[in-house]
């Protein structure tokens, strides 16, 4: 009955090949040409920005990045995207900074502190907040939390001036600073920021919890010896996500800085500028002027590529984040 | 049998978990009863988590169940009330000292300075207080918790305080006249309840309409591409719309601008500021990031299903269709209206396309065109109160139009299998046993059966019936000479009886790892033959051969030849697709389609194959009694397949297999997740079956290999070598004089 398996020759070795049906056919046709109008458009988008930034890059050449001002109604008309790209890197960093420690003590919340109803309702308006239009947020800053800070802004600038960026020059205006611009934006990062991190949070195996609990550990043992350390990467991935909506930010910027493009920054008075928010605030503009527009929204979508890349690559490389989609 | 006092958990909403408690009324009928969780099964025994130690709490006996109401209930938690008297006592002293300190001895530089330092007190002294009481450790848990509701807090708040100041600004001027009125003739010193928003609301609905329908079949079709096939190109789309969804919508609308409107492709008055400009801005937002949640929903849709769908002889393009997007369908359907909310908000593109007016277009293919957002943003920025005003009651209704559309995703998201159910769980007619009088009878999905049956009889309680003496059985067996199978026509499905199966010189290939070496077996038909063996033997890839399953693995290659009826299934001019439907399969873990009902998923086969049937209601009674299903679930046969037992799912799948009239089943390990009892079922089932097709099991449990099979084979992979077959031959012959030591040794449970 045994069998010693006898020597054979060399076996054909195949990978199987199968005969579509007219099904199958017509499945894999519409799936593919949506994939390639997809990839067709996309490119397109791409190929067509850096066509039409070309004159604007061409006419100032390197400068272009080295220029503070953007003024296109001189003749010949000033291209510089520096100005307003330290701004928005400003108004950015200032929302993440902000929005970082929230959103890590929300996930927190949800994953190990709240239970039930709680937890669902935090979850549902952690949803909520990403779901509202960021003009609203920009309305409310504008009309509702600027009046609030300037008191505050004083103060800090009073005992923190010595710090360069926190000082404010004599007379002027504490009303559209960055400081409120990145303020604002923050509550837009957040929803991102949370989301991600608390998925992370939510992937730490039950296991290595239960262990530190069964340790004797109290919860904030817990929470740093086993779900801090296992979600690094992610509070980094998430957080340069919302960097990288942060740097895109429109609206709500448009209405609360007056889109001056200066090279200097004191964050708690007026003044500053973000592309976004410029280019809003130039519609209607042709010739070179919107070429150097669309160099400047080129720059942004660089910035932001750049960012939302390095993001992605940190969460999937992250233990954490095998299973996130970021 | 009896299932009566089964407790099987299902989800029906997102109210929490549910148990659904079987009960068996005296004339047999089963009934459901849904409870949520949590509530007490009476005489279960459900035991109350009572820290107290009661004499009187014995634990309950099955003899004596005592009400469960009758016990002190509590749940144990962390916060006893003295803490909460603690941490309230600290909040108010802190803020006596804090008044003091910053009011009486110094003057306070304003109130968040006054809240800043009250925190910090409070902190400083529910510490100092908890440490006193349980130590370093405890004090500093509680500190960090107190900190974390914080946080959560700082995000609560800011969100109640924009939603409420909107709301203060915009509710009192809210009037109908927003809902019939543009804003023709108004001027800035009318009153904000003049005029209204009539032309935002309709521009708005029509750019995002727009918008969706564009994106919408775009968006799914892409990543059912990305998720569903294996094409090379998967990579640079993915690519492409992952840095796509990083595009700042300003850039979107700014390029839609300048490469439509500025440039104008053709010379024609359409490419101007209008609304589909800026549905095509809107569009171009939209479409990364639908594409992107649909393929991460699709991506949770499990693997088993699409293989189930495969394995009963579907083609790819159909198991998306009848068996992922179904399953999909409340993910698709959330992403897609939250993709929707985003858009209907988004301002910044719209200034660069649509432009805005102040009067009423409704042709989004011409002239510029209003919209809410747009509305909004130009009216709060006026320096009239009463134009502010104006934008506010925009922003109100804006406000309302997206939680419309947030509360609408949450209730699809949460929606789900259940929320098909279209007839009632009751017994009815329809669901009594049916079978045609005659071959004539037209095919009758879901009218009323023949009243001229017998009623089934009743059966005793606890009571183990054998399946035999149950009549529907009976006369499906061929002895008995009422073969009611065969007045079920099915057109288009493999031809009729079992068929035998052989391998010659069969190798399996995963990379470039031989995991399976020359396999030479013969699988008589109409008999079961049972695979044993230690894990990692190559049995499941060998089995997975039978059917042209293997192939799905992308590394996966072969040599050699598979015969079902002495035809090869990897010859050329096979079409995988048919050898599945000839060759069924049941998997390790039980995967009936979620979005199927019961009865849909005995005929998912037919849909999926693409086979016609004369009684379709024959059909679902006749395969669920062959897999002994039938007496079960015949009185709810529309509730979802994914509410059964893990027994029960299993044999719904042994169901689903048979209703295509397969010529051979395979079985992966059945049995494996299941309870001994469910375990005994199947096996019943198993030695049933083998009178209409060839079975091949592979099986870890030898009793369970003795009790069903046939005949037998050992498949034996030494160390770092492929798996072969040791030894093979009639079952008894295998257990009772093994030829080779190695598998006297197995079969003996000396290894392995």
């Amino acid at each position: 009955m045994a069998e010693i398996p006898v020597e054979r020759a060399p076996r054909a070795r195949v990978r199987p090949r199968d005969r579509s049906t007219p099904s199958d056919r017509v499945f894999s046709g519409l799936t593919r040409g949506a994939g390639i109008l997809v990839l067709v458009i996309l490119t397109l988008i791409a190929v067509f920005l850096v066509d039409q930034a070309g004159p604007a890059l061409s006419a100032s050449g390197w400068s272009f990045f080295t220029t503070v001002d953007f003024a296109s109604n001189l003749r010949p008309p000033v291209l510089g995207v520096l100005g307003l790209l330290i701004g928005t890197v400003t108004v950015a960093l200032i929302a993440v900074t902000v929005a970082i420690p929230t959103s890590v003590l929300t996930a927190l919340f949800i994953t190990d502190v709240a239970t039930g109803r709680l937890r669902a309702m935090m979850m549902g308006l952690v949803d909520l907040l990403a779901a509202l239009p960021s003009l609203l947020y920009g309305l409310w800053g504008f009309a509702f939390l600027s009046p609030l800070l300037p008191p505050l802004s004083l103060w800090v600038s009073d005992h923190l001036g010595f710090v360069p960026f926190l000082r404010v020059d004599q007379g002027a205006p504490l009303i559209s600073s960055y400081a409120i611009a990145g303020l604002v934006v923050s509550l837009m990062t957040l929803p991102i920021i949370t989301s991600i991190v608390r998925e992370v949070f939510m992937q730490v195996p039950p296991g290595e919890k239960e262990a530190a609990l069964a340790l004797g550990s109290t919860r904030w043992g817990m929470l740093r010896t086993v779900v801090l350390p296992f979600g690094r990467g992610g509070i980094i991935g998430g957080s340069m996500l919302g960097l990288g909506r942060a740097l895109g930010e429109t609206i709500a910027v448009s209405l609360l800085l007056p889109q001056i493009p200066s090279a200097t920054v004191h964050i708690l008075q007026y003044g500053g500028s973000t592309i976004a928010g410029f280019i809003a605030n130039n519609t209607g503009v042709s010739g070179l002027a919107l070429s150097g527009l669309l160099a400047a929204g080129l720059v942004l979508f660089v910035f932001t590529l750049a960012t939302n890349f390095i993001a992605s690559l940190i969460i999937s490389r992250s233990r954490s984040g095998a299973g996130v989609d970021a | 049998m009896t299932n009566v006092g089964e407790e099987i958990p299902l989800t029906l909403d997102a109210t929490g978990p549910t148990t659904v408690l079987i009960g068996q009324q005296a004339d047999g009928q089963l009934t459901l009863r849904v409870m949520p969780e949590g509530s007490p099964v009476v005489g279960g025994g459900t035991r109350s988590g009572s820290a107290l130690p009661s004499p009187a709490a014995a634990p309950p006996g099955p003899s004596s169940p005592r009400p469960a109401g009758s016990r002190t209930r509590v749940r144990p938690t962390s916060w006893t009330p003295g803490d909460v008297v603690l941490v309230a006592g600290s909040a108010v002293s802190s803020a006596f000292l804090t008044g003091l300190v910053l009011h009486v001895l110094s003057s306070s530089p304003g109130w968040l300075a006054d809240l800043l330092t009250w925190y910090a007190i409070t902190l400083v002294m529910v510490y100092a207080l908890s440490r006193e009481q349980g130590g370093t450790q405890a004090a500093i848990d509680r500190i960090v918790t107190i900190v974390i509701s914080t946080g959560a807090l700082l995000l609560v708040v800011p969100l109640v305080s924009l939603l409420g100041y909107v709301l203060v600004r915009g509710l009192p001027h809210l009037s109908l006249n927003f809902f019939t009125h543009d804003l023709r003739g108004v001027t800035p010193n009318l009153p904000p309840e003049q005029g209204g928003g009539l032309h935002a609301i309709i521009g708005t609905l029509e750019q995002a309409g727009i918008a969706l329908v564009l994106v919408l079949p775009l968006g799914l079709l892409t990543a059912v591409f990305l998720n569903e096939t294996s094409s090379r190109l998967r990579r640079p789309i993915r690519i492409v719309v992952d840095a796509m969804s990083g595009l700042p919508s300003i850039v979107a609308g700014l390029f839609i601008y300048s490469a439509l409107i500025v440039s104008k492709p053709v010379d024609s008055s359409f490419f101007n500021f209008n609304g589909t400009m800026a549905a095509f801005a809107l569009a171009l937002v939209m479409l990364p990031t639908v594409t992107r949640t649909v393929e991460v929903v699709l991506r949770l849709v499990p693997a088993g299903l699409r293989e189930a769908s495969l394995a009963l002889g579907a083609g790819r393009g159909r198991t998306v269709w009848s068996v992922v997007l179904p399953t999909a369908r409340s993910g698709v359907t959330t992403a897609t209206v939250l993709g929707l909310a985003r858009i209907v908000g988004e301002t910044a593109p719209l200034l660069f396309t649509a432009f805005g007016s102040l009067l009423i277009n409704a042709n989004p293919l011409s002239g510029p065109q209003e919209s809410l957002p747009l509305y909004v943003f130009r009216l709060v920025k006026s320096p009239s109160a009463n134009e502010s005003d104006r934008g506010y009651v925009g922003a109100v209704v804006l406000i309302g139009l997206v939680l419309i559309l947030f509360v609408v995703a949450r209730l699809l998201g949460r929606g789900g299998v259940t929320r098909r159910r279209t007839r009632p769980t009751r017994p009815t007619t329809a669901s009594l046993p049916t079978t045609p009088a005659t071959p004539t009878t037209p095919a009758t999905p879901s009218t009323p059966a023949l009243p001229s049956l017998p009623a089934l009889p009743a059966l005793p309680p606890g009571e183990e019936p054998a399946m035999s003496s149950h009549p529907p059985t009976t006369m499906f067996r061929p002895e008995d000479g009422a073969p009611a199978a065969g007045q079920i026509h099915l057109t288009g499905g493999p031809p009729e009886g079992a068929a035998s199966i052989e391998t010659v010189d069969l190798c399996a290939w995963f990379g470039e790892r031989l995991v399976l070496e020359g396999v030479d077996l013969v699988m008589p038909a109409n008999r079961v033959t049972a695979l044993i063996g230690p894990s990692g033997c190559g049995k499941s890839t060998f089995l997975r051969m039978l059917n042209r399953m293997h192939e799905l693995v992308p590394t996966a290659s072969l040599a050699g030849q598979v015969l079902l009826d002495g035809e090869n299934i990897y010859g050329p001019g096979m079409r995988a697709q048919r050898v599945r439907a000839r060759v069924g399969m049941v998997f390790q873990k039980p995967n009936p389609f979620p979005a199927m009902s019961i009865r849909d998923n005995v005929l998912s086969g037919l849909k999926l194959g693409g086979l016609g049937c004369s009684d379709k209601d024959a059909l679902v009674e006749h395969s669920l009694e062959r897999a002994g299903l039938w007496r079960e679930v015949r009185d709810r046969l529309d509730s979802p397949g994914g509410a059964l037992s893990g027994g029960q799912q299993q044999r719904l799948c042994i169901a689903r297999s048979l209703a295509v009239r397969p010529n051979v089943l395979l079985m992966d390990e059945p049995c494996s997740a299941l309870d001994p009892t469910s375990t005994r079922r199947i096996e019943e089932t198993i030695k049933q079956l083998s009178q209409d097709v060839t079975v091949v099991i592979v099986t870890h449990n030898m009793q369970q290999a003795q009790r069903v099979s046939d005949f037998c084979a050992f498949f034996l992979a030494a160390e770092g070598e492929p798996g072969r077959v040791l030894e093979h031959g009639p079952t008894t012959d295998v257990f009772g004089r093994p030829v080779d030591s190695r598998t006297r040794d197995y079969v003996g449970g000396r290894f392995g």
